[in-house]
């Protein structure tokens, strides 16, 4: 028999094949050959993904940086639950709530249960993207972000039942979602992303503009804010939710040096829709002015700050024109 | 104050909210979503019946990882494997083959339903799926890599649905529509309800008893650690096929006729080929239909019965073809094993008669099959592989994509259809009916036969096996002894189990 090191589609590669190779490569059949059975999603897949600006060739060369497999994922995520467990461990102990101020609580009580229902928007726009993405690596890395929001949902679920017993308004966060007009702007920045079908378009809105706004505004943002209020646990559950999506960012920032380096003309759509949902998603955070106060600086230097942090990446990876 | 799970994961399942903006319609789809379409109201008393959280979830499964790297440096190394029987590494490189890129399938399955399943807790469970699926892909790919520099057709753990050998078509068309292109409604009793909790038995006990039996302590350790993630995310196949039954109770039934019986053929083919065949006859324990008859049809009758579902229309079909159609594909398989990327084993006279007990209806007419092979072999002498092969290629299902092997070696059960001008050949009754229903799905398909008729495949068979299959001569199936078995040396064989 020949001798072969390793399976076949890894035999050209030069280097020893890492875990990450073996368990993340090449795993999705159907690109080259479609699907053998024609269900309606055969046709979807037509539509939405082959038919799509920003498909195969583009995102082809994609690996994650991080190099994640299952094992790393659960051993990551598992430290990091450890860490938010003993945050919360260590707030029981002392009593924490009790000594949280009322203008905080009643500041608190307007936007934090509130969160669940666009993070669970971001959970479906991310799980949509996994299934329809035409690389396995991106499949893989979308499957942990739909992890991480599950993780990011239930972990304010927790926190927000706990202070379901010092007000009334966290147990009202649907209606809120439903009914109060600050966020309203926001949920339809959510629900028209749910509509958004096209892998490219889908992926640029959710990857390069909404979920950006979102983690910037509330977990960096809503972090410093609860660090100065003396809410330090959430400031620091808010922390440990964004390190998550800083590895999505990584990711992201990644793909998008890929599909610049491998296909002129996806990049540029990529462009072009990050630019147009920016500004539709942008009114989204900005409606949320009623909310937010008292804030720490004028909400107007809240939104610059976020524009300015996000333009900054874009310009790293040449999405915008460098100032 | 520590909050107990059950009082704060509820906040954190049921997160739908009516739409304002875009229409419920359109964020889900029915071509995407299935059918019947209801609204979410309609849905909202959807409930798993073991709750878990993304904490428990993490903490429990790197438990379980951290347990496969434990029995994987004590006995995954080449040298373990090296000690096994050459026929159930044969049943290995069968399961190796087909689980990883069909449990990725099942990643993109579960991730739609992620996206799609029609109530918040639903679409959680599905997440959870998703990444238990990613699992299953992983382990396998990571354990038998290191067995391809020792024997090459491990590659075909990566390698199988790359290919368009008939094995990889058939579990291509089998894992299209069952996970990689299915709704979350059809997923779910397809996937969830018929095929991961209908016959989880067959791999969760019987498979892994056998490998037990056999020595194999990784292949054991890692298909039962693979159930223990199947048993908590198939829990979604309940909840959704009650609804259905609520609403649309024909169209019920028909998925689960459609799925027991799909699913049947592939299981009789994998693990009815391991338990009959590719375990060393020590190793035995129950034979395949035993099996079936103690741990999968009653559990699987009484389920269908607490749904208020009848048993598939086919049931007496069925239970006949227990005693038949994994001994025929069996058959068919050896005598064109260059067709597959595994070794087969000739049955001797021990296991004849050991089959002949555990099927005292069927074998009879099995027996002169195994004495015709025996013979040839005997004339020819080992080595001289083709002697005991076919020659040319064999008739497809147009449904299930396996060869025409339903049916007994005295009656054929192929039924033959002409459908809008094509002549389609079906292995069984169940099969056409299943066509007859959905053509719209099928219909496009060729069989290999029919991509030799129309020039797209070699119809000589060495041609279709090398350049069309992607098996050069050192990967194809051969026998796993070359024919060097002592009882056909001696010449005691042929009539022996008469």
């Amino acid at each position: 028999m020949k001798a072969r090191r390793t399976y076949w589609h890894l035999e050209a590669q030069k280097r020893v094949p890492s875990a990450y190779d073996i368990g993340s490569s090449r795993l999705l059949y159907y690109l080259e050959r479609g699907f053998e059975v024609e269900t309606p999603i055969a046709d979807w897949y037509r539509r939405h993904q082959a038919g799509s600006p920003l498909g195969r060739t583009a995102v082809a060369g994609f690996r994650d940086p991080r190099a994640t497999t299952y094992a790393k994922y659960v051993a990551l995520a598992q430290e990091k639950e450890t860490f938010v467990d003993g945050l919360l461990r260590a707030a029981d102990e002392s009593d924490y709530d009790s000594k949280l101020g009322t203008e905080w609580l009643a500041s608190l009580e307007r936007w934090l249960p509130v969160l669940l229902y666009p993070c669970h928007g971001l959970q479906m726009a991310s799980a949509y993207i996994g299934q329809l993405a035409p690389s396995s690596e991106l499949v893989i890395a979308f499957a942990f972000q739909t992890g991480d929001e599950m993780r990011r949902i239930q972990r304010l679920a927790y926190r927000i039942k706990q202070l379901e017993a010092r007000a009334a308004g966290f147990r009202s966060g649907k209606t809120t979602w439903e009914r109060a007009p600050p966020w309203q702007p926001l949920r339809r920045v959510i629900e028209e992303l749910l509509v958004t079908y096209d892998f490219g378009e889908a992926l640029v809105t959710l990857a390069l503009v909404v979920k950006p706004l979102f983690d910037a505004f509330f977990m960096q943002h809503g972090g410093r804010l609860a660090e100065a209020r003396h809410d330090p646990l959430l400031s620091r559950l808010f922390f440990s939710l964004n390190e998550d999506c800083r590895w999505h960012e990584s990711f992201t920032d990644e793909l998008v040096r890929v599909v610049a380096a491998s296909d002129p003309a996806a990049f540029a759509f990529a462009k072009r829709v990050a630019k147009e949902r920016y500004a539709r998603a942008r009114v989204g955070f900005s409606a949320l002015e009623a909310l937010w106060e008292p804030g720490l600086e004028p909400f107007s230097l809240v939104m610059e700050s976020l524009d300015a942090q996000i333009m900054k990446r874009w310009q790293a990876l040449g999405l915008e024109a460098a100032a | 104050m520590r909050l107990l799970r059950h009082e704060w994961l509820d906040l954190a399942r049921k997160l739908d909210w009516s739409y304002s903006y875009v229409q419920e319609r359109s964020v889900f789809p029915e071509a995407i979503s299935g059918r019947p379409w209801l609204e979410q109201a309609a849905w909202e008393d959807w409930d798993e019946p073991y709750r878990t959280s993304f904490g428990e979830y993490v903490s429990a499964q790197h438990e379980k990882e951290a347990s496969i790297v434990a029995v994987r440096e004590a006995v995954g190394r080449v040298g373990d494997f090296a000690r096994h029987d050459r026929a159930w590494l044969s049943a290995l490189k069968l399961h190796g083959a087909t689980l990883p890129l069909a449990e990725f399938a099942a990643v993109i399955g579960n991730l739609r339903a992620a996206r799609f399943g029609r109530d918040g807790a639903w679409r959680t469970m599905a997440a959870l799926g998703a990444l238990d699926e990613l699992r299953h892909t992983q382990i396998p790919l990571a354990v038998l890599h290191d067995l391809v520099a020792w024997d090459a057709q491990f590659d075909f753990t990566h390698r199988l649905f790359h290919t368009d050998g008939w094995v990889a078509i058939a579990a291509r068309h089998f894992a299209d529509e069952l996970l990689l292109g299915s709704n979350p409604v059809e997923f779910a009793v397809a996937t969830n309800f018929v095929f991961e909790t209908g016959f989880t038995n067959l791999q969760f006990v019987g498979l892994s008893a056998v490998a037990h039996a056999v020595g194999d302590r990784m292949f054991e350790k890692m298909v039962q650690s693979i159930q223990t993630d199947e048993a908590r995310h198939a829990q979604i196949g309940g909840p959704v096929l009650r609804k259905l039954c609520e609403h649309d109770h024909a169209y019920a039934q028909f998925l689960v006729d459609k799925w027991f019986w799909r699913s049947f053929h592939f299981f009789a083919v994998v693990t009815g080929f391991a338990m009959d065949y590719l375990t060393p006859l020590p190793h035995r324990k129950q034979s395949f239909r035993e099996f079936m008859d103690e741990w999968v049809l009653g559990q699987f009758e009484r389920t269908l019965r607490e749904y208020g579902l009848a048993r598939p229309y086919y049931w007496d079909e069925f239970l006949a073809s227990l005693d038949y159609y994994h001994h025929q594909a069996y058959a068919s398989a050896y005598t064109y094993r260059a067709t597959m990327w595994f070794d087969f084993t000739l049955p001797g006279p021990e296991e004849r008669a050991w089959l002949a007990e555990k099927y005292p209806q069927s074998w009879p007419e099995f027996a002169p099959v195994w004495e015709r092979i025996s013979a040839r072999w005997q004339a020819a002498g080992p080595d001289v592989e083709w002697f005991t092969h076919g020659v040319t290629p064999i008739g497809f299902c147009s449904l299930c994509q396996f060869p025409l092997c339903a049916g007994t070696p005295r009656r054929n059960a192929a039924r033959v259809v002409e459908h809008e001008g094509r002549r389609l050949i079906f292995c069984s009754e169940p099969c056409r009916h299943f066509f007859e229903q959905e053509p719209e799905r099928y219909a496009a398909h060729e069989t290999v036969v029919e991509r030799i008729l129309a020039g797209k495949a070699p119809a000589n068979l060495i041609a279709l096996v090398r350049d069309y299959f992607g098996l050069s001569e050192d990967l194809w199936g051969k026998d796993a002894v070359h024919g060097r078995y002592d009882w056909l040396a001696g010449g005691a064989a042929p009539g022996s189990a008469e």
